[in-house]
């Protein structure tokens, strides 16, 4: 990738609208997926701070986290000569364990989903409760005031 | 000049060793004011170790590099084995009643006294012993701590509160719901050495690759752990050949086959790490909770580009002002920051040249040290008035 540089003073948010177009990009084509996050966020509830900003940069990440993926997925192996018989074993592997761990993870799936919501839920009845408070405050000033 | 002052600075850990933030600017505010002619006295404590806060160093009188030091007993009972300090108690403890006792009976002394940071019971009982000569520098986090009732009656007492940055002054107020008094903000100036060996750095350490340089202590709150997730992270999925160096004191664990790739030189002399700073492809500075970032302006100064958390109001304001460096609000814009940075050289090269620029143009030592005569000055007409 390459960043175009139009000024001599350097507008860091333009350059990061770049950096994420290309993320975009490469979400798109599922360049992300395999990765695994999940120590890494939850190094980042450090950063989470009750702020407005952080909270809706981080609600729609905890909704996709939220989303497990508990469908069939594509297995393979990297071994020229044994390859077939590794897949046909994992194959067989991943069936013998579907039948219980399915139960458990779409449980798991359900509880996560469920939290999500009910955490974006409370966020909004307490953003309107704060809102409907600031203006009951301001117009008991105002007749204080008069 | 201006007319010269009798000014004493109050704070817990001075010349004690790896420097903090708030030590760091007391130290380069008394040496470089005593450099003016000021007369600056330091009165601090025996402790060595923010952890255990021990008497360790020898108490009384020293002079160091023009400034007059007191170091004073503390007292401090940790919190129980495994139990985390209670949020109240950040602002009683460590207190020192022999600095106290200093206070009451000689702050006829003094035109001032400068207190730094806001979190102990140093500065609150200090504060409250000589309110009309009090001069808060708190270097404000967004932390539990901030948000408690004596940090308000702290920062509206003093006489004035002296901050680091914009966005240090914009959270006091938020927190505060008032704008405290004086108001400045000030900084620390910053120099490099006259001369930078990045080649004799790679050398000394043995490193080969071009790497991601962090420096500071390492603990939750600097967002350490978090860098060392992350790069392990690139380094399994898109290893773009790249290492990670940390300077600093704090424990890191590494895991099995890290070493070739993460350096821990833990802390090193301030020519190897201005060293380090000019060698760097990347200064990373992943901490959410800066009032300044001193190693952030110290890395524009040596020539690096920056990559910083986009959570922390004060880097991310330093990094727009100065077109010096990105950001990241999570792992997809860490990784691709970085890949980016090391993809376009140019980029790189020209985001280094504002962080430098901006340096140089608002935090040299002749212009922090303007700033903060005019501010006293300001601060000795309101004691007056």
């Amino acid at each position: 990738m390459t960043l175009r540089i139009n000024t001599p003073d350097l507008d860091v948010d333009e350059l990061m609208k770049e950096v994420r177009s290309r993320i975009a990009a490469r979400k798109a084509d599922g360049k992300y997926e395999q990765y695994d996050l999940s120590a890494a966020a939850a190094l980042e509830m450090d950063n989470i701070k009750i702020d407005q900003d952080h909270l809706s940069q981080y609600l729609p990440n905890l909704w996709r986290a939220s989303n497990i993926d508990l469908g069939d997925f594509p297995i393979s192996a990297k071994v020229p000569v044994l390859g077939k018989g590794i897949v046909i074993l994992k194959k067989l592997i991943w069936k013998l364990l579907k039948f219980y761990t399915w139960r458990l993870f779409s449980q798991q799936k359900e509880f996560n989903a469920r939290a999500a919501v009910l955490i974006q839920a409370l966020i909004l009845r307490y953003e309107q409760k704060i809102i409907a408070l600031e203006e009951r405050i301001a117009a008991l000033e105002e007749e204080g005031r008069s | 000049m201006e007319k010269a002052r009798k000014i004493a600075f109050v704070c817990p850990r001075y010349r004690a060793g790896s420097a903090g933030g708030a030590e760091s600017l007391v130290r380069g505010w008394a040496e470089h004011l005593a450099g003016r002619g000021h007369t600056c006295r330091v009165l601090t404590t025996r402790a060595r170790n923010n952890i255990t806060w021990d008497n360790e160093l020898p108490g009384g009188e020293e002079d160091l590099d023009g400034v007059a030091v007191t170091r004073f007993d503390l007292e401090y009972s940790p919190p129980p084995r495994g139990c985390p300090q209670p949020v109240q108690r950040l602002l009683e403890t460590p207190s020192s009643p022999a600095l106290q006792e200093f206070l009451l009976a000689r702050s006829g002394e003094f035109e001032f006294f400068i207190f730094a940071p806001y979190l102990f019971g140093l500065t609150g009982n200090g504060i409250a012993a000589v309110p009309d000569k009090s001069i808060l520098v708190p270097c404000l986090h967004d932390e539990p701590g901030a948000y408690l009732a004596g940090v308000r009656r702290m920062f509206s007492r003093a006489r004035a509160v002296w901050f680091n940055s914009r966005p240090e002054k914009s959270l006091a107020e938020k927190i505060l719901g008032f704008s405290p008094r004086g108001g400045e903000v000030i900084g620390l100036g910053v120099e490099s050495p006259e001369k930078l060996d990045p080649e004799g750095f790679r050398r000394k350490f043995g490193i080969e690759r071009p790497f991601i340089l962090y420096a500071g202590r390492r603990e939750p709150g600097k967002g350490t752990n978090l860098l060392l997730e992350y790069f392990r992270t690139l380094l399994r999925h898109r290893d773009p050949g790249i290492d990670l160096i940390l300077l600093g004191s704090g424990a890191v664990e590494l895991g099995e086959g890290e070493e070739g790739r993460i350096h821990d030189l833990g802390y090193v002399g301030e020519q190897d790490k201005w060293n380090a700073y000019s060698a760097a492809s990347i200064f990373c500075q992943p901490s959410t909770n800066e009032s300044f970032s001193i190693v952030l302006l110290e890395a524009w100064l040596a020539g690096a580009p920056a990559l910083v958390s986009a959570f922390c109001p004060v880097t991310l304001d330093h990094c727009r002002k100065a077109g010096g460096g990105l950001y990241f609000a999570d792992y997809p814009e860490f990784e691709e920051a970085v890949t980016c940075l090391l993809e376009n050289p140019e980029t790189a090269r020209a985001l280094a040249a504002g962080g430098k620029s901006y340096v140089e143009k608002n935090y040299r030592w002749a212009t922090v040290l303007d700033k903060l005569e005019s501010a006293l000055a300001e601060a000795g007409e309101e004691n007056q008035g």
